[in-house]
This record gives C-alpha cells, structure tokens and sequence, in this order.
C-alpha cells in the first residue's frame, strides 16, 4: 500500500502552554512494497511519524494517505485501517497481558469476523515465522518467558493480522545479536513477500543491511532521505543528526583518515570485504 | 566475612555455588546454574551473553534484589542473605537499568539524584553537595533545575547513574543500560564507566554487544546460567567458537580478519576494535 503525507504538522498539548511541535510540515511518499528506515536523535519526531501512519494519532494539520485515501477523513474504515497497518512498539512485550502465549497472539483477530479453525492458523503460522514451534510454546504463560522471547511473541500478534503494511519502532534494543539476525531475516522475507517495512531504529548496521531508503528527522522535520549510502556518506553530518553511521562505513572513514584512498560508499560489510579484498590483493596493495 | 565493613575485603564480589530459578511453576528450569564467580575491587568487568542466559539474574543478586536460593555470594564484603544489610548493601551496590525512564521518581533532576540520599536519611546540609559533585562526575552541572524526562535518552541515562553515584557506592552494575540509546547517547555512557574505572571503582557491564564488551579490562562469558568463559578482551572476544557457542558474533573487525585470511590478506594482529583494524590494515601497505 502506498503512503503519503502532505504537509503534516502534529503537536502534543496542542493550543496549549506547553505545545510541543512533535512534527512540522512533512510531505513524502513511500511506496508499495518499499523498506524504509527510520532515523533520528531521541525527540526527533520519529514515534510521533509512525503513529500518525498508523492513525493513531491525528495532525493538527496536513493529510496522511493511505492508497490515496484521507486516513483522517470521516467515514474513513480505520478498522481495515488497523488491520493492514500492524506497528510493533518499542517495549512490545509490555503488552502482553494474557494467561497462555496462544490465546495472546490470537487477542487481535478476536473480532476480525474470521473462523476459528482459520484464526488458530495464523496464529499457529505467526508463531512459526517467529521461530518457535507451537506445540512447544502455545500454552505457556507468556511471562515466563525470556525478555527477547517475550519480544517475539508480541511480534506474533501483530504478525497473526496478515497486515499490508509492517511498522517496527525501535525493534532490535536488547536484542542479542542471533535474535536481531533473526529478526533482521524475518523482515527481509516478510518484505519480500511484499509487504512494506517501516523500521525506526538507532542502529545504523542494521539499517544498512536491510532498507532501501532512509529518512532522517531533525527536531519535526524531515531533513535527509536517501539510500544509505548517500545518507551516510558525510559523516559529520551523521554525527550532528545522532545517527551514527555502519561500523563498515566507519572503518572506511578510518581508513581514508590514514590517508589510504577509500570509497566513501561502503555502508554494508560485503562491500567493505570486497573493497579490502581488491585493494589488498596477495597481502601487497594494489593501485 | 559477615563482619567484614566494606573496603576492607579485595574483592568486590565473590560468589560460588550460586543457583537460581524463578518460581512460576514447578518445572522451571535453573537460569543461574551452580555459578561462581570472584571480581576484584576496582576491576571493569564485562558480563557478555546472549538474551536469557541469566545475566541479568546475576546482576539482580548483587544487590539482593533476588534472593539467593542456593550458594553463597558476598558483595562489597557484605553477604547478600544479611537482611539487616541490604540498606547498606544496595548503597555500596549501585545500579543502572535498560531504560532510564523507569527509575525516574521526580520532575526535577537535582530532586531525583537526591531521592536515595533523602531515604537513607542523609544529614541534608550534605546533600546539595553530593548531588552537585555526582552531577559533576556524569557531565550534567548546569541540568539541577531541568526535567529529566525532556533530556536525550543519554542525558537521563547519566541522570539515573548520578543518583547512583551520590550514594558514594563501591561498584556500579550497569544492566544493559546502553540498549536503549542511540548511538550518541551509548558513547556518553561508555565514557561514564570508563572514567568510573578510571578513578577505582569496581564497573560491572552486562551487555551482549561484543562491541562494548572491547572496552573492559576482563570479560566473563556467560552462557545458560554459567561461566563458559572468563579473560582479557583479546582471549574471549577473538574466539569465534565460544562465541558462535552462544548466539553471539564475533566483533566485526575479528570478523574482517578471518574472512580476509581465507583470502590471502594476513594482518599481523587480530584486531579488536575498528582502530587496530585500521593499523594493522596501513601495515600493509
């Protein structure tokens, strides 16, 4: 599904003392089937983008598409609108409230009309893309699981929706590294399959090796979008905005810093092997 | 030991035999597995683990927030079962959670960093003093009257460590408190317990960033509920074995110079960190 936003404002406290302008004046589209990453320093605007997509919250002004559709115009069907728009917080498994891990990725599709032999399905599926095996898993109380199995089930519940669209804000902190290459391939698959991925996240390495297209906020405003490799290719820039930058593009930085002639363009750890491996090859360095 | 003051005792934590499961049902299985373990005063310490191998159960029983099922475990000289202690023990114990948002108590910062002084009835002529001084050591003088929740994730971070470190405590367990914050905001953090080793006090970092575990002068490798490894940076974090073992990876520059082995590129030192890498690459040349 295709999203765009129109010179959208939002503000919390609004008409208030103590207004704060959470977003000032977006315009941008994001495509059908698109991976997107989502920088910016803490209080950017970020949370407040993903949750205007998701019609969560209301702009003060401005418009949110969704296919083309006013999201916030009355008559809109906002319970289609949360059926193909899945967000995922951060913290997700905070939310989980009920007595059996089954019964807690299943609460969502409670009144989405379906049959029950259908609902225990994807339930069933949700689970297995997640990793786990629902035999072993379904009837345990979800919290006495591990934090980052915690995590997965919660990811379970907005994935047993079949949503269009996937909105992850901040997923990986304090995910150990297996957990995030596991959920870095589930995205992956997942957007494959066709489903537009909306990710926020602080880690750059992450964000490299998966999206396409990266915006970053600056205090409301939309201040880069790009690939990352044009995102990150002017490191103090990166620094200024508190996006940091790979640790490949940081290594090739470094390397260019001790006067060793390097692409600026390497944001993945591929490209920087393949890079090392033409400029060092048999262990002399090749001009 | 149990009429040990702290500071007189080498080791800030010496524990054996320490087993721990939580009690939701019968079966639950052992998150902490006859582990023991010794830390010397003044030692920076990684504790590095993937998500549920009971670090962070370890560190909930240093300062007896869990209690000790089985075993025995003195921290700061003090036992941990010692209930008339535990005041004393969690003052000489410090500790920084994930996510600073949750231990805020006050709208004002100077006020938050005082809440453990005002319960431990410090004599109040004292505590501007030691509010100012602990603001000071974390880089945040001139945020006294500011609120804690309007600062980046780093700043309320280092918001949450001063109020720890007013109470003037021994060591300082940091429970993957750099998960949370960008990149920035892990950097000021980082720095904070460096400069904290830096000036003798015992640092605790559980993490499972490899990355973060480089900067710590001993790293313990722990791995469903025991101690699978325990060395200097360049013994445990190079080990690809021990760490693939338990769901980690090795630190990328580790990772560079084994894939640039295979292909005829030999560096002289596997590096650690992104900078020796760099080094170790113009020697090349």
């Amino acid at each position: 599904m295709s999203i765009e936003l129109k010179q959208v404002s939002c503000s919390y406290n609004f008409r208030t003392k103590q207004e704060i302008l959470a977003l000032n004046g977006i315009s941008m589209k994001i495509e059908d089937g698109e991976f997107v990453g989502i920088m910016g320093h803490t209080g950017s605007g970020k949370s407040t983008l993903v949750q205007l997509i998701a019609g969560l919250i209301r702009p003060n002004s401005g418009q949110v598409f969704l296919d083309g559709k006013d999201i916030n115009e009355r008559g809109y069907d906002r319970n289609n609108l949360h059926r193909q728009v899945g967000i995922v917080f951060q913290n997700p498994e905070y939310q989980l409230f009920e007595t059996t891990v089954a019964k807690d990725v299943a609460f969502g599709l409670k009144h989405s009309g379906l049959r029950k032999e259908e609902a225990c399905e994807r339930v069933r599926q949700a689970l297995e893309q997640m990793g786990f095996s629902y035999d072993d898993i379904a009837d345990a109380s979800p919290f006495a699981l591990s934090g980052g199995e915690k995590r997965r089930v919660a990811i379970a519940g907005v994935l047993a929706a079949r949503p269009k669209t996937l909105i992850f804000d901040e997923p990986i902190a304090g995910l150990d590294p297996e957990g995030r290459r596991q959920f870095l391939e589930l995205v992956r698959k997942l957007n494959r399959e066709g489903v537009s991925i909306l990710m926020v996240s602080h880690h750059a390495d992450s964000i490299c090796a998966c999206a396409e297209r990266v915006l970053v906020l600056e205090q409301g405003s939309l201040v880069l979008d790009g690939s990352p490799k044009a995102v990150f290719a002017d490191l103090e820039r990166t620094s200024r905005l508190h996006i940091g930058a790979s640790q490949p593009r940081q290594i090739a930085e470094l390397l260019i810093q001790s006067g060793i002639p390097f692409s600026r363009d390497i944001v993945r750890y591929e490209d920087l092997l393949d890079e090392l491996k033409n400029r060092w090859k048999g262990g002399t360095r090749c001009e | 030991m149990d009429k040990m003051v702290g500071g007189e005792s080498m080791e800030a934590v010496k524990g054996s035999g320490i087993s721990f499961r939580y009690e939701w049902d019968g079966s639950a299985p052992f998150v902490l597995d006859g582990l023991s373990i010794a830390i010397e005063k003044g030692q920076f310490v990684a504790i590095l683990g993937p998500n549920g191998c009971g670090k962070s159960t370890l560190a909930k029983h240093l300062n007896a927030l869990l209690p000790l099922q089985s075993g025995s475990l003195t921290v700061a000289g003090l036992d941990v079962r010692e209930e008339k202690q535990v005041w004393e023990l969690r003052r000489l114990c410090g500790m920084v959670f994930q996510n600073p948002e949750n231990q805020f108590v006050s709208s004002v910062v100077e006020e938050d960093v005082a809440f453990g002084l005002e319960n431990y009835d410090t004599p109040p002529n004292e505590i501007p003093g030691r509010v100012s001084r602990a603001l000071e050591q974390v880089g945040m003088t001139g945020f006294e009257k500011r609120s804690p929740h309007l600062l980046s994730g780093g700043q309320k971070q280092r918001i949450a460590l001063a109020g720890v470190l007013a109470m003037e405590p021994e060591l300082i367990v940091f429970d993957e408190a750099t998960a949370m914050l960008d990149p920035v905001g892990r950097e000021e953090i980082l720095e904070c317990m460096k400069i904290l080793a830096q000036r003798g006090k015992t640092v605790i970092m559980i993490t499972h960033y490899v990355e973060e575990a480089v900067e710590a002068d001993r790293v313990i490798l722990m791995n469903r509920g025991t101690i699978l490894a325990d060395g200097k940076p360049q013994e445990v974090l190079t080990s690809r074995e021990l760490l693939e073992q338990c769901g980690l990876s090795v630190p990328m520059p580790v990772q560079l110079y084994d894939d640039l082995a295979k292909l005829g590129i030999r560096l002289g030192h596997c590096p650690l960190t992104k900078e020796e890498l760099v080094e170790e690459l113009c020697q090349l040349n």
